[in-house]
């Protein structure tokens, strides 16, 4: 009877029983696919490391031994008056001694040494080896700028496991995870413990988590404290354990863990958190900075050292106790330790940490040649054109001059990008006046009106049809102009005024909207659309008359390309911030060499060059050149678009373009013009770059005169109105009579009133 | 010990030929190209400095040419270009890269590069024959 009832009601049971079995099996295969899968996407996918253009050291270079010490501070050298250890220097007056560590740029090793460099002032008057050899360039190590990891599409310094010092991992045990060694995921003797404890309050109040523990519930960002979760937790632990080894998961541990917050950013793994705390590479920290990331662990928000420093404090101190308690340090060492400070940086100078609007160009660069899983799979190292202190200068200047114009104004934003015309490596690029945030990449992704940055191309038209020269007088009588639809265009002059007859040289430099209308039409629309595409703008603008001032929209990368080709002399070069790829065993997978093409004559180019560097003589540019060293001549353009929306900026040296933009996202009026606005962020940029003045030989063919800007007339070189123009052997301006032009009248008026109109 | 001195009067000599034509076009260049109008208008013309970085230039030639030497023209190309990095307006440099991509079988860009550096010398430099010899080519 009993027997009977027994077998009954296993009848019954077995299938419930087989089948939440069979649930509970395949629940758990589940978790353990989910939980192996998320860490082999994470440990194995090797980020493609990402390096800055070196440091590059020669005699005569224009560079103090003062801002070289910047620059090897931000390399993560140290200064130091005791001797000399790679990865340090000696700093005295003029001259700075150095050991550099050995390095890897795309291919080469290069190993450590020791090198005097003397200064003369502002720059570099020799370099040698300890026996006296002149060195006659020195090379240092590239800064890392991140990591690519396009399948996440996150930058993060991921570091490989022979970069973590043995200490942090020492001190990760002894401090969070004590049995780590020999627990399979889950520490069971922990467990009992806080399970009394927890049981007794009868709430959750302390944990055991292993490391293991920890890294699968970073893997979810949750915390929440169920048991459920716990379970879970629990068992994928143990999954893990039994695939991989400690090494494996101590090595993805400390690339993943979260310890901090940036913004909107979450700072993940201890190589970031060592930058971001510390300003400095991971094997660089000291006892009682490892000290400190790993308290953070416990609490990235609670030990915050930025807002909590006495907390932070006292968590590191306890953290050096387990230390020293294990044998990880010694007693001497806590000791020594405990009476440093925190070592942070200032949160101001972290400023240019992530380099990520300069990293968006890279990813977009490479992602036209690879696969997205190529760049993930192998471990590739990217040498790029970044130049790490004009990357801070331009972010400095646009954040600092932005918050000046800001004053009385709707809030302002704004971008930058600076190349090397000659070579059309990207230097720098900034997104947005807030740097070090992840946000909208105005550099490449702003699409706005430009305003008159358009018109060099239409003087440049009207240079090759033949029939015009810097020296033509164009008539700048109001205009009105037929549309298709039967509408009429009438633009005016930005001070509702018309000039009369002027030359063309004075038109561009002054940016008279009526003569360059005029000058645009006769050449042809089509003409000035065909130029804009060969000076390298591929997203070219449709054929409508209002075109010729501007009224279509660019990027400032786009502005970038087409004034590249104007500063390069007509060679157009497609902008480029990739110089080579390596793999991982230092192999060239592909080296980015110079793309040049001569698009343009190079003589009409030059020719047009003289009007921009009048503009910031004479024309819309002269504010931003009065911030400017006289002997430093510069070429340039401003633009601005209805309704003061947009106020630009493109001008460039012998060795450097630099685009600026200010405006807002919403469309808003700024108030500015180029020339109030964008300009002061490129004359800021400009006066603080080690840059020789713009100058171009004369080319084949070209003669030098000085003319009357107002009347196009040959003048002597002494006269007030006297430019000097070279112009091609055909056109020759006519003799003036006299030097006194009759128009400067009209000259100074206009002149008075742009004063006005800019202060 | 003689392989050292052998290089170092390879260096020499080689420096010395890549040096000079930059310096006897330099008087072309402030001379006859007073050149895009200074910063006054009736002021003097600045002249570009003749090439501040020819000991760095200099280094990086002989260094490319002993690359293209052991038949390591992408090396070669690569020590050029970094010497265009710090010295972008050298037509001297452009010239040797341009003569490297002719090695290479790219005669196309070798041109392009020829007439870059014929913008930046005076048309009499020894520099700017070996521009037009590559654009003949």
């Amino acid at each position: 009877m009993l027997k009977k009832t027994k077998r009954r009601i296993w009848r019954y049971l077995f299938p419930v029983v087989s089948v939440a079995l069979f649930g509970a099996v395949l629940y758990g295969f589940y978790l353990s696919w989910r939980v192996t899968s998320e860490f082999s996407d994470r440990s194995w996918d090797r980020p493609a490391q990402v390096y800055a253009a070196p440091v590059e050291l020669y005699s005569a270079r224009q560079l103090s031994a003062a801002n070289l010490a910047i620059e090897l501070v931000r390399l993560g050298y140290r200064e130091t008056n005791g001797p000399l250890a790679s990865g340090r220097f000696r700093l005295g007056r003029d001259l700075i001694e150095i050991h550099t560590r050995s390095f890897e740029y795309a291919g080469q090793v290069t190993a450590e040494q020791i090198a005097s460099i003397r200064f003369n002032g502002n720059s570099v008057s020799s370099i040698a080896a300890p026996d006296g050899t002149p060195i006659p360039i020195l090379q240092l190590d590239p800064l890392l700028i991140g990591s690519i990891f396009p399948a996440h599409g996150e930058d993060r310094i991921v570091v490989a496991p022979d970069e973590v010092p043995d200490l942090l991992k020492a001190a990760l045990i002894a401090v969070e995870d004590r049995r780590f060694e020999d627990h399979i995921g889950i520490d069971i003797r922990a467990i009992a413990r806080a399970a009394i404890v927890n049981l007794t309050a009868g709430e959750i109040q302390q944990g055991a988590s292993t490391l293991t523990q920890q890294l699968v519930r970073s893997f979810y960002l949750s915390n929440e404290r169920t048991w459920r979760r716990k379970l879970n937790e629990a068992f994928m632990s143990v999954s893990l354990e039994l695939r991989y080894d400690k090494d494996e998961l101590l090595q993805t541990y400390i690339n993943e863990i979260y310890l901090g917050q940036d913004g909107a950013r979450a700072v993940h793994g201890f190589g970031l958190a060592s930058r971001f705390y510390f300003g400095k590479s991971l094997g660089e920290l000291a006892v009682h900075e490892i000290a400190l990331l790993v308290a953070v662990v416990r609490g990235p928000s609670y030990y915050d050292p930025f807002r909590n420093r006495e907390r932070a404090r006292e968590r590191r101190d306890l953290v050096l106790d387990l230390m020293a308690g294990q044998d990880v340090i010694t007693a001497e060492e806590r000791s020594s330790a405990k009476t440093r400070p925190l070592g942070i940086v200032d949160r101001q100078s972290r400023q240019s940490a992530y380099y990520a609007p300069f990293l968006d160009l890279v990813r977009r660069q490479l992602n036209r040649d690879y696969e997205a899983a190529d760049l993930e799979a192998s471990g590739l190292k990217i040498y790029t054109t970044l130049d790490p202190a004009t990357q801070a200068l331009a972010e400095w200047t646009l954040a600092t001059e932005i918050e000046r114009l800001e004053a009385n104004r709707p809030p302002l934003d704004g971008a930058v990008i600076v190349t090397n015309p000659h070579n059309a490596e990207v230097r720098a690029i900034v997104g947005s006046r807030q740097t070090g945030f992840d946000g909208f990449n105005r550099a490449l992704n702003a699409d706005r009106p430009v305003g008159s940055l358009i018109k060099p191309a239409v003087y440049l038209a009207a240079l090759e049809s033949g029939r015009h020269s810097l020296a033509s007088l164009i008539d700048d009588s109001e205009i009105e102009v037929a549309m298709p639809n039967g509408d009429v265009w009438s633009p005016t002059n930005f001070d509702d005024e018309s000039h009369g007859t002027v030359t063309a040289i004075r038109a561009l430099a002054e940016s008279l909207n009526q003569a360059t209308v005029r000058l645009g039409l006769d050449v042809g629309l089509d003409k000035v659309i065909d130029l804009l595409g060969r000076l390298g703008l591929e997203d070219l603008p449709a054929e409508f008359p209002s075109l010729l001032l501007g009224a279509f929209e660019m990027t400032p990368l786009e502005v970038t390309q087409i004034y590249n080709s104007l500063a390069n002399g007509g060679f157009r070069m497609p902008l480029r911030t990739v110089r080579s790829v390596v793999g991982t065993n230092g192999e060239t997978i592909r080296r980015y060499r110079i793309e040049i093409e001569q698009t343009l004559d190079p003589g009409n180019v030059y020719e047009l060059n003289q009007a921009l560097v009048q503009a910031m003589r004479l024309g819309t540019g002269r504010t931003a050149s009065r911030r400017l060293p006289d002997s430093l001549v510069t070429a340039g353009k401003t633009g601005t678009s209805d309704g003061f929306r947009d106020s630009w900026f493109a001008g460039f040296s012998n060795d450097h373009l630099i685009v600026a933009w200010i405006g807002n996202d919403d469309n808003q009026s700024t108030g500015l013009t180029g020339g109030t606005g964008a300009s002061q962020v490129f004359a800021g940029i400009m006066a603080g770059l080690e840059t020789r003045a713009y100058e171009v030989p004369n080319p084949e063919g070209y003669r030098a005169s000085w003319i009357d800007f107002q009347t196009g007339l040959e003048t002597d070189a002494d006269c007030p109105q006297a430019v000097r123009l070279s112009l091609e052997g055909g056109d020759r301006p006519p003799k003036a009579t006299a030097c006194g032009s009759d128009r400067a009248s009209i000259g100074s008026r206009f002149r008075t009133w742009i004063r006005g109109a800019l202060q | 010990m003689t392989r050292t001195i052998f290089v170092l009067m390879l260096a020499a000599a080689l420096s010395a030929c890549a040096v000079g034509p930059l310096q006897s076009s330099s008087p072309t260049q402030t001379t006859t190209a007073g050149a895009t109008s200074g910063p006054g208008g009736g002021g003097a013309v600045i002249s570009t400095a003749p090439s501040p970085v020819s000991g760095a230039t200099a280094a990086l030639l002989l260094q490319s040419q002993q690359e293209r030497d052991a038949g390591n023209l992408g090396g070669a190309a690569a020590t050029i270009e970094r010497a265009l990095s710090i010295s972008p307006d050298d037509a001297l440099l452009w010239v040797a890269l341009a003569e490297i991509q002719m090695a290479q079988g790219d005669g196309a860009l070798a041109e392009e590069m020829a007439r870059k550096a014929l913008t930046l010398t005076g048309p009499n430099s020894a520099t700017a024959t070996r521009a037009h010899r590559l654009i003949r080519n």
